[in-house]
């Protein structure tokens, strides 16, 4: 199936005009007297990429989750400012990001269409199935599959999450190494979405150790190990 | 439909889906409500309690069927959540009442589909005749809200928790423990036609579970983010 890029998809979802920034200062995290890291400070602005790199363990992916505001850090603060110079609060702020990372999976119970239904009906948007027909074919899947996520690869599993972070179109994108299990196909077609999507002035976060992912950047935050 | 609503329905039919294809929660109610009931009605039987203690008797042990058997299986509608790792995508995508909403409507469905079968199984099997069925149908009704209000905000706190083992039923317990005396005595009541004790009884269960239900509203989006 030949993959493509997000055009079409602004016209299902409404976007959020200008795009968001993140800076964030002084972040520290320690789980009881494990310290993950001290003191990381960083920002980024709508059509960047801000690449965390780091060796295995350093806290790539806790830091990822602490600017996405699934994890709280031990110190500093993270602020989320819209076009207009306003701070969104953290409700507002849910509902303009898209997140891929190996440790939030989808509901394997369900199909990929059920799967993208639910959370378009838990987000409140208006799309019907041929919206998510679409966008399942966009990433690589089949929209007619019957199985449940259970019995997908973990490629497959990898571009349904892809898609469900697409969804509702965000103005910022979290990605926890992105190409992991993408056949090479997914993986162009994976950088020719991300570079699409800066152009239209996203915000894009990502952790990684790819070499190849690591030239999307524009800025970046080494962590020690 | 508000959107409130709509969104909390989309939470219980993805559970309700879920469920009814892998049947981990429903097996584990039935399983458990069905032995007991095998156990207690070939032991006791309809015939060895005597008249004047058969309402209490038989009222006390619906109850406990009912009660252990909604702990053995309604805890995992947030402990799904977490061991799959669907959790941190429902947090960003849900507001956390919604999801509260969603899984209580969920445990309600389970627990009201284990009292279809099992309360009329019961009543025949152990020849519990009662006197106000309506009553008794409205004590049964406000019961499993209680018992599926309580067990939700439960089963959000231990999900959180690094060792849940045991964890359910020892909160569970002093929490439902004054709900289900009330019960208890709501359906004796029911079954012998004591109207002012039933409607005594029926207000204290109303009043808890409404009670449990602002509690649980408040105190969920704090269990749920952090």
């Amino acid at each position: 199936m030949e993959l493509s890029t997000l055009d079409g998809l602004h016209a299902i979802v409404p976007q959020m005009s200008g795009g968001i920034s993140i800076s964030f200062s002084d972040v520290a995290k320690r789980y009881d007297m494990r310290v993950v890291f001290r003191s990381i400070s960083g920002e980024v602005d709508p059509g960047e990429v801000l690449v965390i790199t780091g060796p295995n363990g350093s806290g790539k992916s806790t830091l990822l989750s602490i600017l996405c505001g699934l994890l709280r850090p031990t110190r500093g603060e993270v602020l989320y400012r819209s076009a207009d110079g306003g701070n969104l609060t953290r409700d507002a702020w849910g509902r303009h990001l898209g997140v891929v990372a190996p440790s939030m999976a989808v509901y394997e119970e369900l199909t990929a269409m059920e799967n993208l239904r639910f959370y378009a009906r838990v987000r409140g948007l208006a799309l019907d199935d041929g919206d998510h027909r679409d966008l399942l074919d966009r990433v690589g899947l089949d929209p007619e599959r019957k199985t449940p996520v259970r019995g997908y690869s973990t490629g497959m599993a990898q571009r349904l999450k892809i898609a469900q972070a697409l969804l509702h179109d965000p103005a910022v994108l979290f990605l926890d190494e992105p190409s992991s299990n993408l056949d090479p196909t997914g993986q162009d077609w994976l950088e020719e979405c991300v570079r699409s999507l800066l152009e239209e002035e996203r915000t894009i976060v990502l952790a990684t150790n790819d070499r190849r992912e690591m030239t999307w950047g524009s800025r970046n935050v080494s962590l020690a190990g | 439909m508000s959107r409130w609503l709509a969104e909390a329905l989309a939470v219980a039919a993805k559970d309700l889906r879920a469920e009814f294809r892998t049947r981990v929660a429903l097996n584990s109610l039935v399983l458990f409500a069905l032995t007991t009931l095998a156990a207690v009605s070939y032991t006791i039987g309809p015939y060895r309690l005597s008249t004047e203690d058969r309402p209490f008797l038989l009222s006390v042990l619906l109850w406990i069927v009912i009660f252990f058997a909604a702990l053995a299986g309604l805890d995992r509608s947030f402990v799904k959540e977490e061991e799959s790792h669907t959790a941190p995508l429902l947090r960003l995508a849900a507001a956390p009442t919604v999801v509260w909403a969603g899984k209580l409507l969920y445990n309600l469905v389970l627990i009201m589909v284990l009292m279809a079968m099992l309360v009329p199984l019961f009543c025949v099997l152990m020849g519990f005749e009662i006197a106000m069925p309506w009553r008794f149908a409205a004590v049964l009704a406000a019961g499993g809200f209680g018992l599926a209000v309580t067990t939700t905000i439960i089963a959000a706190i231990i999900a959180q928790a690094m060792t849940r083992g045991a964890l359910f039923s020892v909160l569970s317990l002093p929490l439902l423990l004054p709900l289900l005396i009330f019960l208890i005595q709501g359906t004796t009541a029911a079954a012998t036609s004591d109207l002012d004790t039933y409607r005594e009884s029926l207000r204290a269960i109303l009043s808890m579970a409404g009670a449990m239900t602002i509690f649980s509203a408040f105190l969920f989006p704090v269990v749920w983010r952090d």
